[in-house]
């Protein structure tokens, strides 16, 4: 890993088009600015495992654990 | 064309059946092409099975099945990768999973729906930036107050 020391408000350009600015250090916390092109996804990186861990959660549900349609008012009354 | 399919064995697909996600999925980029299979019946869970991966299929369901006031806003580039205009034709779904032998812990993942362009039968998954949302939301109760009142009404 390529390791740089900044101060604030100054950057790092990565390739032509990204720009990441060091905007605030507040103790532990670390404010970023983003420039980059919209193609380009920025996204924390603890979301981005949540969902990729979710896909392929979703990917090993078995068919049969999956419930029948959803108890409905009337079969929960009638029950009771 | 025949697609093999672990789950659901050999099944038939037209080519006018596969919906491309041009990026893949958030953390799963290698798998691009899908088709969307009902699971059956009355139930309102489909899968989103892979057409290069036999054995990855994503089980999904259409949110406001259970939330009726869930919300997908597009940014404005979101939308331009989707090339989506107000008027296009379109379909959200949200992964569903449920951990093995216990369908009343399921859960949905709100924060990052998958939505289809039926026009030009592209897919992306979008990461919404709203915080109410979240990656494992538990739905089987919404499930069951939302059939109720549809029941009622």
């Amino acid at each position: 890993m390529l390791v740089l020391t900044r101060k604030v408000n100054q950057s790092i350009m990565i390739g032509d088009d990204i720009e990441v600015v060091v905007l605030e250090v507040r103790g532990e916390q670390v404010r970023l600015g983003i420039k980059a092109p919209r193609n380009v996804t920025v996204h924390r990186r603890e979301i981005y495992d949540a969902i990729q861990k979710e896909n392929l959660m979703s990917a090993q549900t078995q068919p049969e654990d999956v419930p029948e349609a959803p108890p409905k008012a009337g079969s929960v009354k009638s029950a009771s | 064309m025949e697609l093999e399919t672990t789950r659901f064995g050999t099944i038939k697909v037209e080519e006018d059946d596969i919906i491309t996600f041009p990026e893949g999925l958030v953390g799963l980029s290698r798998y691009k092409r899908f088709v969307l299979i009902p699971h059956g019946g009355d139930s309102p869970f489909c899968w989103l099975q892979s057409v290069d991966e036999p054995s990855f299929a994503l089980f999904v369901i259409d949110p406001w099945f259970f939330r009726p006031d869930y919300e997908v806003v597009l940014s404005d580039s979101e939308a331009e990768r989707l090339q989506m205009t107000e008027d296009t034709l379109k379909a959200v779904f949200v992964t569903v999973t449920i951990p093995p032998g216990q369908p009343e812990l399921m859960t949905a993942n709100l924060l990052a729906p998958l939505v289809l362009n039926l026009s030009t039968r592209r897919g992306r998954q979008v990461i919404l930036d709203d915080e109410r949302y979240q990656t494992r939301h538990p739905i089987l109760e919404e499930m069951v107050r939302h059939a109720s009142a549809q029941e009622v009404a």
